[in-house]
Parts: C-alpha cells; sequence; structure tokens
C-alpha cells in the first residue's frame, strides 16, 4: 500500500530555514470502529518511537477506561517522564484490520498526531519511507 | 500522485491548541473544539459520519521525535 507524505504548518518565526514554508511528515490515516461510531485520526509513522503511543481523549472515544491499562514511563528528546497506558485495540490502515498494544497519554497535547512505533506497528509492516517521492509504502510483514 | 489533500497547511493554520475534524476526502475543516468527542458529535450533526481527528498544537513548531 502507498501513501503520500502530507504537509502541515510550519512557524517561520521558530525555524531558520526561512524556505521551510511546510513541514512534510509520513502521516496517514488510520480508521476506529467505536461505539459512538466510526472515525479517522492521523498518525505519524516514526521509527525512533518503541511503542505506538495515542492521544489518551482518542482513547476515551473508543470507550477505554484509560488509566486501568499497563502504565508506561516513557521519554522524549525533551528528557522528561511521560506516562502512557497500554490497551489491546482494533484499528484499520488502509482498511486492513491492524490489533496491536498501543499507549494512551494524557502528555502530548502538544504532538498534532499519534506515533506508530516499533512495537507494535514496524513489527508487522515492512516501511519504506521515499521522502523524494513523498511517499511511504507499506507491507505487511507475513509471519508476525 | 500528489494531491491537494495532502497539503493541509493553509487548512489547518487558523487553528491552535484544539481538536480539528476534517472530511475525509476534501480534506476540509468541519468542525474544530477543545475536545475529540464534541468535535466529533459536531461533525456528525453536520452529516459527515466518519470524519478524520487531527489535533492543532498550540504551536507548529519543528519535530525533532
Amino acid at each position: 500500500m502507498d501513501f503520500k507524505y502530507r504537509k502541515f504548518p510550519n512557524d517561520l518565526t521558530r525555524c531558520p530555514f526561512p524556505t521551510h514554508k511546510f513541514a512534510l511528515r509520513p502521516v496517514i490515516q488510520i480508521d476506529f470502529d467505536s461505539p459512538k461510531g466510526s472515525f479517522g485520526y492521523f498518525v505519524l509513522i516514526d521509527s525512533g518511537a518503541d511503542y505506538c503511543i495515542f492521544h489518551a481523549t482518542i482513547g476515551e472515544q473508543l470507550g477505554l477506561d484509560i488509566k486501568k491499562g499497563k502504565r508506561l514511563i516513557f521519554y522524549g528528546t525533551s528528557g522528561q517522564a511521560q506516562e502512557a497506558y497500554f490497551h489491546n485495540i482494533l484499528f484499520k490502515i488502509g482498511g486492513n484490520n491492524h490489533k496491536c498494544d498501543v499507549g494512551f497519554s494524557y502528555d502530548m497535547d502538544n504532538l498534532a498526531y499519534g506515533l506508530l512505533g516499533q512495537y507494535g506497528f514496524f513489527d508487522k509492516w515492512r516501511v519504506k519511507f521515499e521522502y523524494d517521492k513523498e511517499n511511504v509504502e507499506l507491507k505487511e510483514v507475513s509471519n508476525h | 500522485m500528489k494531491t491537494k489533500t495532502n497539503d493541509l497547511t493553509k487548512v489547518l493554520k487558523k487553528y491552535s491548541n484544539e481538536w480539528v475534524a476534517l472530511e475525509p476526502k476534501e480534506m476540509k475543516v468541519v468542525a474544530s473544539g477543545k475536545k475529540p468527542g464534541q468535535v466529533l458529535d459536531e461533525s456528525r450533526k453536520k452529516g459527515v459520519n466518519h470524519p478524520v481527528l487531527t489535533r492543532a498544537p498550540k504551536d507548529y513548531g519543528v519535530y525533532i521525535l
């Protein structure tokens, strides 16, 4: 499956590269079915993330009792400790069912998307990043 | 193939520190607000039954994750 990179706003007052008017990122749409209806959610394919982490408020929409999940303490580049609670959930990637453990965090309000990380995503999908073509190709790993 | 729907630069720029629901084909904003549930409800009331949620952060900074 092929997905296109997406362009997002970039605040040039905070960036040293005046030509970088947007950020080009491998952000894809995933889809949930919830008791209240279905919806999509943007997630960043992030090879630097050990786990998949979504906004806790998204988990609440799925009917999850967030803090009943298994607790993880994780760190971003700031070095500040953040919390997530893991639940095994089902969602769709390009129409394909995908079940994995996802950590839901209340500490990521300044992040626009969920993160698809190594465990739960890269272990199930072979990922080819083609920045020059603004394309990311996913192939399901057959023996996961 | 590059499509305009992949360019969310203009669409999202005016939103800050809130959730935004997009119409899934045109990627136009249907609703925005502080809570995803509120934004989803508003979208469905407007006839968009499968909106796409994203968060507009307070600042559109650069990510180093």
